[in-house]
C-alpha cells in the first residue's frame, strides 16, 4: 500500500487498489453484520468484482482480515539496516520507517482491523499465530542482517521481548500509540530499570 | 496443578482434588474427542461427579481448560518478595517457588493442556485473553511491590517483554522447557546483548 506506488507500473496500481477496495469492503460488511453474516459473494458484489477475482486475491473470507501490510514494512526494512548498527537501534530504525512510509489513513484502517480481529473469537486465535508468525520473520531478518545463525536463540529472545514489550504497551484505549511506542523502546533499551 | 494445594484442611484439599480431577478429566476428554464432542456431562461422568458438580468449580468446559492454577502461587510468591531486589530477580525468584510446586505429573498435564490450546481456536483465542489479563496482574503485583502506582507503564512493559520473550523460546522448543527459560532470563538480564 502507498509506500511504493509511484516505482508501480499501471497494472500493479490497479491490482493494489481493488486489493484494498476488497479488503475495505470486507471491513465494511462485517462491521455491519457481522463476521458470520457476511459472505465472500456479497465482499465482491460490493467491491464490484466476481467472486472468482477476490479468490484472486485472497484464499479465504479469513485472509482478508488477517493481512497485515504494515508487518511486511517492518520486517523489510530491518532487514535493510547495516550489520554494524546494534540491534535495538536497527529495530527502532524499522519502526521509524514504518511510520514514515504508512499514511493516516492506513494507520487507521490497521488500528480498526485489529479491534475487529480482535472481537471475533476465530480471527483472534489466528492473530495469535500471526503474531507469533511475524516475531519469527523479524528474528530472522534479524539473524540474517547479522550474519548469525536463523537458528540462534539469542535474537529470538530479543525479538520475542520488544515485540511482547509493544504488545503490552499498546494494550489499552488506541491513544498516544507512537509515544508509548517510543517509550517502550527506550525502556527496553536501557536495561528495563523500573 | 497441584499448586493450590495449600488451600487449608481437609476440606480445602478434598477441593483442590476435585478441581484437579476435572480439568485433567477436561484436558483428557478433548484431547481425544476433540472440543466440541467433548460434553460437560461426559466429563462430570469422567471425574465421578455430578453435572452440577462440574458448575460449581467452572462456567463452562473452555474454562477449565484455560484456569492457570499457577497464577496464584505466581502473584503471592512475586508479592512476597523484598522490595530491594530488582524486577528480573524477583520474577526469577518467584518462577522458582512457582516451578517447585508442580509435579512431574502436573508438567505433563500442562503440556498435553497447551497442545489442545494451541490446536483449538477457540481455546487459542481465550489464552491469548488470559495471557493479557495476566501480564496486567503480574505487573500491578510488581508495582505493588515497589510501592508504586498501579497503573505505571513501565512494569507492563516489563512484564509484555518478559511473556513475549518467553514465548518465543518456548515456542516449539524440545527437551526441557525450565532450561530454555532460565537461559532467556539471564540473557534479558545482560542487557540483551547480541
Amino acid at each position: 500500500m502507498g509506500a511504493s506506488e509511484q516505482t508501480l507500473g499501471l497494472r500493479d496500481r490497479k491490482k493494489i487498489k481493488t486489493r484494498d477496495t476488497i479488503r475495505r469492503a470486507a471491513m465494511r460488511l462485517i462491521e455491519a453484520n457481522g463476521y458470520a453474516g457476511t459472505t465472500i459473494e456479497q465482499i465482491a458484489e460490493a467491491a464490484e468484482i466476481a467472486p472468482s477475482t477476490f479468490f484472486r486475491y485472497f484464499p479465504t473470507k479469513e485472509s482478508v482480515l488477517m493481512a497485515n501490510d504494515l508487518d511486511t514494512v517492518t520486517v523489510e526494512a530491518l532487514a535493510k539496516q547495516p550489520a554494524d548498527v546494534p540491534s535495538l537501534q536497527a529495530f527502532r530504525q524499522a519502526i521509524e520507517i514504518t511510520f514514515a512510509t504508512v499514511s493516516t489513513d492506513e494507520w487507521r484502517f490497521e488500528r480498526d482491523r485489529l479491534r475487529m480481529v480482535l472481537s471475533v473469537p476465530e480471527l483472534k486465535a489466528a492473530q495469535f499465530d500471526a503474531y507469533h508468525r511475524t516475531v519469527a520473520r523479524l528474528a530472522e531478518a534479524e539473524t540474517l542482517r547479522t550474519g548469525r545463525d536463523p537458528k540462534d536463540f539469542e535474537p529470538r529472545v530479543f525479538i520475542g521481548a520488544i515485540a511482547g514489550g509493544l504488545m503490552a504497551a499498546l494494550d489499552g484505549p488506541p491513544v498516544n500509540i507512537v509515544e508509548r511506542m517510543y517509550r517502550a523502546l527506550d525502556f527496553i533499551e536501557t536495561g528495563m530499570p523500573i | 496443578m497441584g499448586a493450590t494445594e495449600y488451600a487449608s484442611g481437609l476440606r480445602g484439599r478434598k477441593k483442590t482434588r476435585t478441581r484437579d480431577t476435572i480439568r485433567r478429566a477436561t484436558v483428557r476428554l478433548i484431547a481425544t474427542n476433540g472440543f466440541d464432542h467433548t460434553t460437560v456431562e461426559q466429563i462430570a461422568d469422567a471425574s465421578d461427579i455430578a453435572p452440577s458438580t462440574f458448575f460449581r468449580y467452572f462456567p463452562n468446559k473452555e474454562a477449565a481448560v484455560i484456569a492457570d492454577d499457577l497464577e496464584q502461587v505466581a502473584l503471592a510468591a512475586l508479592a512476597a518478595q523484598p522490595r530491594e531486589l530488582s524486577s528480573l530477580q524477583a520474577f526469577r525468584r518467584a518462577m522458582e517457588i512457582t516451578a517447585a510446586t508442580v509435579s512431574t505429573d502436573g508438567w505433563e498435564f500442562e503440556r498435553m493442556r497447551q497442545r489442545i490450546v494451541f490446536s483449538i481456536p477457540q481455546l487459542t483465542a481465550a489464552q491469548f485473553d488470559a495471557y493479557r489479563r495476566q501480564i496486567g496482574k503480574l505487573a500491578e503485583a510488581e508495582n505493588r511491590r515497589l510501592g508504586r502506582h498501579l497503573d505505571d507503564l513501565d512494569a507492563r512493559i516489563f512484564y509484555g517483554a518478559l511473556a513475549g520473550a518467553l514465548m518465543a523460546v518456548i515456542d516449539g522448543v524440545q527437551g526441557r522447557v525450565q532450561t530454555h527459560i532460565l537461559r532467556a532470563l539471564d540473557f534479558i538480564e545482560a542487557g540483551m546483548p547480541l
